[in-house]
């Protein structure tokens, strides 16, 4: 499978002793370990579909969001996509936050550094939103305050383009 | 550009009459199309960055939301974001509703299939939920509502309960 080789090349090129779950019957494979960003252990999945011809990110963050800020908490995830360019997040309804990065390589050899800049990006939005993410899930800080306060610090962009 | 010029073919391939703007100096291109979707005419932007590896694509909706409506929009575009895989939708500060998918294709020679299915992915989340947002966005229906509608138990109503 060749998804799930690619995969397993840069498993090993990262040099990690983990070894990927193949499902040969549906063309499917997956690896799944604790993931550690910003000093937490986040549930990282990264799956490969070769009838799809797709890889497949999935990120969990280590908690949930307390239940009186869900709906504080999507604006913010709005607010961040807003600033934000590759792959996204969005609240399941177990209250779980999950990133999730998918690409189709249809017709393609996806290269390892693909695979690695999948995960990079997803570690590194994370890492760089890990502050208000947790402030409004799990304190009383609102999303309104954290857009208050990044503003006044600095210069509004939207990562969207520019002549629209 | 090699980037470009995929896209470019793709373009051509859709037998699209136009031509992928190109930006020499910063080594980008852009494409920007109405594309007709239930009936309805969205804003495509398709860009390319080759110093990053970057294909981007962005799809609008040609409606925005109401300012009263914004909240409510957000919460359903969290639901269809839980839903979909690629891309998200989601809201601009002006009312806006934009669907974006970014990938980063670093030495890999994209296909004219990967950009096809970007654009696949994100008309099918148009397409999909098409009622749902211009509802929510446009008039006094809410996100909750959508979501009562969709939990609500699937029933088999053609059966009799006796039988």
């Amino acid at each position: 499978m060749r998804l799930a080789t690619k995969l397993q090349e840069w498993i090993d090129k990262r040099e990690w002793e983990d070894k990927i779950e193949v499902d040969e019957e549906n063309q499917r494979s997956r690896i799944n370990f604790s993931y550690g960003i910003n000093e937490q252990s986040f549930d990282f999945w990264f799956e490969t579909d070769e009838n799809k011809e797709q890889l497949e990110l999935y990120l969990y963050f280590p908690f949930k969001i307390k239940k009186d800020k869900l709906n504080d908490f999507v604006l913010l995830l709005n607010f961040i996509h807003r600033k934000s360019s590759i792959g996204g997040f969005c609240v399941l309804p177990n209250r779980r936050i999950q990133y999730r990065h998918f690409v189709d390589v249809e017709n393609a050899d996806p290269s390892i550094e693909m695979i690695s800049n999948m995960v990079g990006a997803g570690e590194d939005i994370i890492t760089e939103w890990f502050e208000e993410l947790a402030l409004v899930a799990l304190t009383s800080k609102t999303t309104r305050e954290i857009i208050d306060d990044l503003s006044a610090t600095s210069d509004e962009t939207e990562e969207v383009p520019d002549s629209i | 550009m090699r980037l470009a010029d995929k896209v470019q073919d793709w373009i051509n391939k859709l037998d699209w009459n136009e031509t992928v703007e190109l930006d020499e100096e910063n080594q980008t291109s852009e494409l920007n199309v109405s594309l007709n979707i239930n009936d309805q005419s969205f804003n495509l932007w398709v860009e390319t960055d080759e110093e990053r590896d970057w294909i981007k694509l962005y799809l609008y909706a040609p409606f925005n939301s109401l300012s009263n409506k914004y909240e409510d929009c957000i919460q359903l575009f969290n639901r269809i974001n839980s839903k979909r895989r690629f891309g998200v939708i989601f809201l601009l500060e002006d009312g806006r509703i934009a669907c974006r998918h970014i990938i980063d294709v670093e030495n890999t020679e994209p296909s004219i299939e990967m950009i096809a299915n970007m654009l696949g992915q994100a008309t099918g989340l148009f397409e999909n939920w098409f009622d749902e947002i211009s509802s929510v966005a446009l008039t006094k229906k809410t996100a909750q509502e959508i979501f009562d509608e969709l939990d609500k138990p699937v029933t088999d109503e053609s059966v009799p309960d006796a039988i």
